[in-house]
């Protein structure tokens, strides 16, 4: 039985490697809500600095596994002599899902923050209601609009904002809109 | 000892053992049904009250007043385990009733525990379902070594949760104990965790302490630990969520106490089962078409099932 830490992201999650997009979607939701604070599994046996650990490793391993061009270069570190085809991403519904491309994968852009909140679920109805930043600025981020957004240091935290709601890294995600901005204006 | 009662089993019967840590979770309700419900299809069945302190499987299984019980067989020398068993409603169906009347049944001694797992061990006729009370004691536990099939019984509820993961910490360390001494190494292990000044938080850490000390041991401990593998059952459900609870609760025993936990079924809630209780009558055999009895016959199919049944040991 190996520990936490020797686990692959396929075994944290309880997925075989070949799981489809789907598969990994209810298995990141139901990782979610066993770890969740409060959850009745985790009652008095998992301690709150081993929960942080295992949310963020089951976040990591979402990100990873989500995302067809990082799924594929995770598989390929985990069996190199294997080449295996980029997997097809699906949101929700079921519908095929617009693949971020090579040259957006960037963390930061309109692109990819959509299709991580479609992979796991979110309405920006929902985010709007929970980080109470308006669907407006949400829609503008998602569109790259940003003329319809505050400027500066404010544009900075709604971004921020909408990151940490998405459970991806606020700081890497603003520096990274920041120097995608400084590298389009030279 | 309990460890060599495992040896030479070669006959067709099975054993199941239905525990878990909380009273009043329903693991008597739970055995005894699955008895009826496999007498139902013609399999022979022994049920077994090992609830040594508070035995009521009799009830459950509409049986007043049992004529012989286990207290008979446990003070009487010479005698069988099968000569106490008695007829119940189902034809196929025999129990060995737990004792109100011998003051010690709930302290048995060691030779005493000892002669009834040997019997149980040599009843060879179709399952033999033992239900083995609530707690932790060792008079409980020790039934599960000698199972093929432990099967674990919780409400979803905080208290039975807690209890569930006691429950599994002490019947796998009683099992890895046997194991220890089997192989030699209790020496390495006490000397692992006094070494170290502290008590490892959980079986995997106790793992990590031995595979420090001697990766060898480390590895039969691994062994024995893979053949460790309870279902667990969840009653009285109320919430359609209860069934990803039991999923939750299998991954959260994967990951923290190194357990492989098999999550059978849930079966849900149901008011019915005090009446029938009352009345003395089976709970399946009074209300055969409700979605608890539906729920029983899933859990009793899948626990047949399971392809590789794994001798606890």
């Amino acid at each position: 039985m190996k520990g936490l830490n020797e686990m692959t992201f396929y075994e944290l999650l309880n997925l075989q490697q070949d799981a489809s997009p789907q598969e990994i979607q209810e298995a990141y939701r139901l990782a979610m809500a066993t770890y969740q604070p409060g959850s009745l599994a985790t009652y008095t046996l998992v301690s709150e600095d081993e929960r942080q650990e295992i949310l963020g490793r089951i976040e990591e391993a979402f990100r990873e596994l989500s995302h067809p061009l990082k799924r594929h270069r995770y598989d390929q570190k985990l069996h190199p002599e294997k080449l295996a085809k980029p997997q097809e991403s699906c949101s929700e519904g079921g519908q095929q899902q617009e693949e971020p491309e090579e040259n957006e994968y960037s963390l930061s852009s309109g692109q990819y923050l959509k299709y991580v909140r479609n992979m796991k679920g979110l309405s920006l109805k929902r985010i709007s209601e929970d980080t109470r930043v308006s669907i407006r600025y949400l829609e503008a981020l998602e569109g790259e609009d940003y003329g319809k957004l505050p400027q500066g240091a404010y544009l900075g935290f709604i971004l921020g904002t909408y990151a940490r709601a998405l459970n991806l890294d606020p700081q890497s995600v603003v520096q990274d809109f920041k120097s995608r901005q400084l590298a389009s204006s030279q | 000892m309990i460890s060599n009662l495992a040896e030479g089993a070669k006959s067709p019967r099975r054993i199941w053992s239905v525990g878990g840590g909380k009273g009043g979770t329903g693991k008597t309700f739970i055995a005894a049904n699955l008895g009826l419900l496999l007498s139902e299809n013609h399999l022979r069945v022994n049920m077994i009250d090992a609830d040594l302190g508070a035995p009521n499987l009799h009830t459950f299984l509409g049986v007043r007043k049992p004529h012989l019980t286990l207290g008979d067989f446990i003070y009487k020398k010479g005698g069988t385990l099968a000569e106490v068993m008695s007829d119940t409603c189902r034809p196929g169906l025999k129990l060995a009733a737990g004792s109100n009347q011998h003051l010690y049944m709930a302290n048995l001694r060691y030779f005493q525990k000892l002669k009834l797992l040997r019997h149980i061990k040599k009843l060879n006729h179709g399952h033999t379902i033992i239900d083995t009370g609530g707690g932790i004691y060792f008079n409980g536990l020790d039934f599960f070594p000698i199972s093929d099939l432990g099967v674990l019984v919780i409400n979803p509820d905080p208290a039975s949760i807690e209890n569930a993961y006691q429950f599994l910490r002490s019947v796998t360390l009683r099992i890895l104990k046997f194991s220890v001494r089997e192989h030699e190494i209790d020496a390495l292990i006490k000397r692992t965790v006094e070494g170290r000044h502290r008590v490892p938080k959980s079986i995997q850490g106790l793992l990590e302490l031995v595979h420090s000390e001697d990766p060898n041991s480390a590895e039969l401990l691994v062994e024995a630990l893979a053949k460790i593998r309870p279902c667990l059952i969840i009653n009285k459900a109320r919430r359609e969520d209860d069934a990803l609870l039991g999923k939750s609760i299998v991954d959260v025993v994967r990951k923290y106490l190194a357990i492989d936990l098999r999550f059978v079924g849930v079966v849900p809630y149901d008011g019915k089962v005090d009446l029938s209780l009352k009345n003395l009558t089976p709970y399946v055999s009074a209300h055969p078409n409700s979605r608890a009895t539906y729920a029983l016959r899933v859990v009793a199919d899948r626990l047949l099932s399971f392809e590789s049944v794994c001798r606890l040991n």
